[in-house]
């Protein structure tokens, strides 16, 4: 399972830790093990460590409490050779996680733990898009993903 | 001619407001920041702005989607495609002041000691509506190897 940690003086949750000495405290995520999470964890690292204004207009960095409920949610939806998200940072510490593949997007606005808006269109099939408001089931999330992710991998194979 | 100055409360902090001076046909600058590029198989070049680009810029109770007022960077005789284009943002789109109007959004001038063209767009960014935007954007400064929507 994937860790998020801070300082053993500051931290809330057991075990590994690995504090930042940067610029200005720090936390970071370790105990990376599945083959997509390597890259997500160092965009959430980098995305925690933007500097106020990053965006040129006063936006804040990713807050510590979305890039953790980020990374558990991803961990709970994707499987090991899932189709890699990208995440882009929003003004006020939130972030979207946005998967845009050859077969649709998902959209995931996380503004807050347990706080998502969740956005689904199959390609070429705007008439079927889905958008919703997420708490703790992630359930239709997975199934989205699962659906885009299979979907992507026929039309690779049928292309080559 | 310059535009009126906006509407402040008590704490002399802009609110928001649709301002008459910003005239239906004027061009409404976003920048576009490299952090709100993503990749798209779709697309291509492989890449587009993210929706991420079309919603208030820090989040706070009553912020506004930051953006440059084309017509007041001209009347001060800069040249706006210039004026725009300083790090950190590397490209930049615009909107029709009427478009952003007919999505129930206030346009209004918001200036700031570092950006006197500032403006500011208010209202709710609901994903159907960033969606909204993001098909309407236009470039007004190309980022290249980066398609719009």
């Amino acid at each position: 399972m994937n860790a998020w940690s801070r300082s053993p003086a500051e931290s809330a949750f057991s075990g590994d830790v690995m504090p930042f000495h940067g610029p200005r405290f720090r936390y970071q995520v370790t105990e990376v093990r599945s083959s997509w999470a390597a890259a997500v964890v160092e965009r959430l690292n980098e995305l925690c460590a933007l500097p106020r204004g990053w965006n040129g207009y006063d936006g804040l960095p990713v807050s510590f409490s979305v890039a953790q409920f980020t990374l558990s949610t991803l961990n709970a939806i994707m499987w090991d050779d899932a189709p890699i998200p990208s995440i882009i940072p929003c003004g006020s510490g939130d972030l979207q996680v946005e998967w845009h593949l050859i077969s649709g997007d998902i959209e995931l606005h996380v503004m807050g733990p347990n706080e998502v808006s969740a956005f689904y269109e199959p390609a070429g099939d705007s008439g079927n898009a889905i958008e919703m408001e997420v708490k703790a089931d992630f359930t239709a999330i997975a199934g989205w993903l699962r659906e885009l992710g299979e979907k992507r991998r026929a039309i690779i194979t049928a292309a080559a | 001619m310059p535009l009126s100055p906006p509407p402040r409360d008590a704490r002399g902090v802009v609110v928001p407001h649709d301002h008459p001076d910003i005239l239906p046909d004027h061009k409404i600058i976003r920048r576009v920041s490299p952090y709100h590029i993503a990749p798209d198989e779709k697309t291509p070049s492989g890449r587009r702005i993210s929706t991420a680009a079309y919603q208030p810029s820090n989040g706070g109770v009553g912020e506004s989607m930051s953006v440059d007022l084309e017509a007041s960077i001209l009347d001060a005789g800069a040249d706006p495609r210039q004026y725009v284009s300083n790090p950190p943002f590397i490209g930049s789109v615009w909107f029709a002041a009427a478009f952003l109007r007919g999505e129930s959004l206030m346009v209004g001038f918001d200036p700031l000691s570092e950006n006197p063209h500032h403006g500011g767009v208010w209202g709710s960014f609901p994903r159907s509506r960033q969606k909204r935007l993001l098909q309407a954007a236009e470039w007004y400064v190309q980022i290249a190897g980066v398609d719009l929507k």
